[in-house]
């Protein structure tokens, strides 16, 4: 807490001098809109290269983990 | 995109290391505002978030510039993966800087020329993911979507001098004025790191973005090659069945 951040715990901080509420509603938001647009594109991204390693198994990143997918073990 | 790959780890944990110092530096470490206290510290993702939407911008059109003459399709793809992100910091502009013009304008909104044509780029953003989703095949809606993106640019000039074009309440620049920075280090350090933390952000999400437009574009030409065999072969059947 050398760095002076036993102000996190104080209510003057969190007051922001009675302008908390636009200071947090903005980084607020602008968190919010970051993690959804982040969440989304790693999501749609994982979507399409899933399909395409499906699809195509000796193409891109994890194609080997793919292909054992594609092709499971022979039982007995 | 060997490339894209090989620095999307950096990118990340540079925003991952740049953000709390950063945060610590805005939120703690920076004096507030002799005029507008602590309202000031919204500065510190506000004007990040305006310099990299028009920046994004910026990249979109040169991109579908390059694809419109040269027909670089690297150039389509990159577009559609900065649309996006460019709409998102746009957004992040607008609110925060709403947000912040309540206690120091005395309201949350003025059509005012920097604020309307901000608007406006948010508008452009939107338009041309709209218009490049627009059609059942996708690759029919690159060519529009891409001249939107190049004819839009004008807008980027207007936003940069609307302010002294125009008699606004937007302040003047105050980063990129004659003889340097009317701001003192105190505040040009915190913003300095944001602007470097959202830089990272900026090209971490690109680089997912891309990859992800990258996979989808095969993805479309697999399965129009599959689509094509499926029906050559169909077409084979029934000439054979015919003959015999």
């Amino acid at each position: 807490m050398g760095l002076g951040l036993q102000v996190l715990f104080t209510a003057e901080f969190w007051a922001m001098g009675e302008h908390g509420f636009f200071v947090w509603t903005s980084y607020g938001f602008c968190a919010l809109a970051f993690g959804l647009l982040a969440g989304l594109s790693i999501m749609a991204t994982k979507r399409h290269e899933r399909e395409l390693t499906a699809l195509d198994p000796s193409r891109g990143r994890g194609s080997v983990r793919a292909r054992a997918r594609a092709t499971p073990p022979e039982k007995g | 995109m060997r490339i894209v790959d090989r620095l999307q780890p950096w990118l990340f944990w540079g925003f991952v290391l740049l953000l709390p110092i950063g945060l610590y530096k805005a939120l703690i470490d920076s004096p507030a505002d002799y005029q507008q206290h602590d309202t000031v510290r919204i500065l510190y993702i506000h004007v990040p978030a305006a310099i990299l939407a028009q920046s994004a911008y910026m990249l979109m059109a040169l991109g579908s510039a390059s694809f419109l003459i040269w027909k670089h399709p690297l150039g389509d793809l990159s577009a559609r993966a900065l649309a996006p992100i460019g709409a998102v910091l746009c957004l992040i502009c607008l609110v925060t800087g709403s947000v912040w013009g309540k206690p120091t304008w005395g309201t949350y909104w003025v059509w005012d020329a920097r604020l309307t044509s901000m608007l406006i780029l948010l508008f452009l953003f939107l338009g041309y993911m709209a218009l490049a989703n627009a059609f059942d095949d996708p690759a029919r809606g690159d060519k529009p979507a891409a001249i939107l993106a190049v004819v839009g640019v004008v807008n980027i000039p207007i936003i940069k001098f609307s302010v002294y074009f125009f008699n606004t309440l937007h302040q003047q620049s105050t980063l990129f004025s004659e003889g340097g920075p009317a701001m003192p280090p105190e505040m040009l350090i915190p913003l300095g790191l944001m602007f470097a933390a959202f830089v990272c952000l900026f090209l971490w999400l690109y680089a997912v973005r891309l990859r992800g437009e990258f996979a989808k574009v095969r993805l479309r030409a697999i399965r129009s090659g599959l689509i094509r065999r499926e029906v050559n072969g169909a077409r084979d059947r029934g000439l054979a069945e015919g003959a015999g």
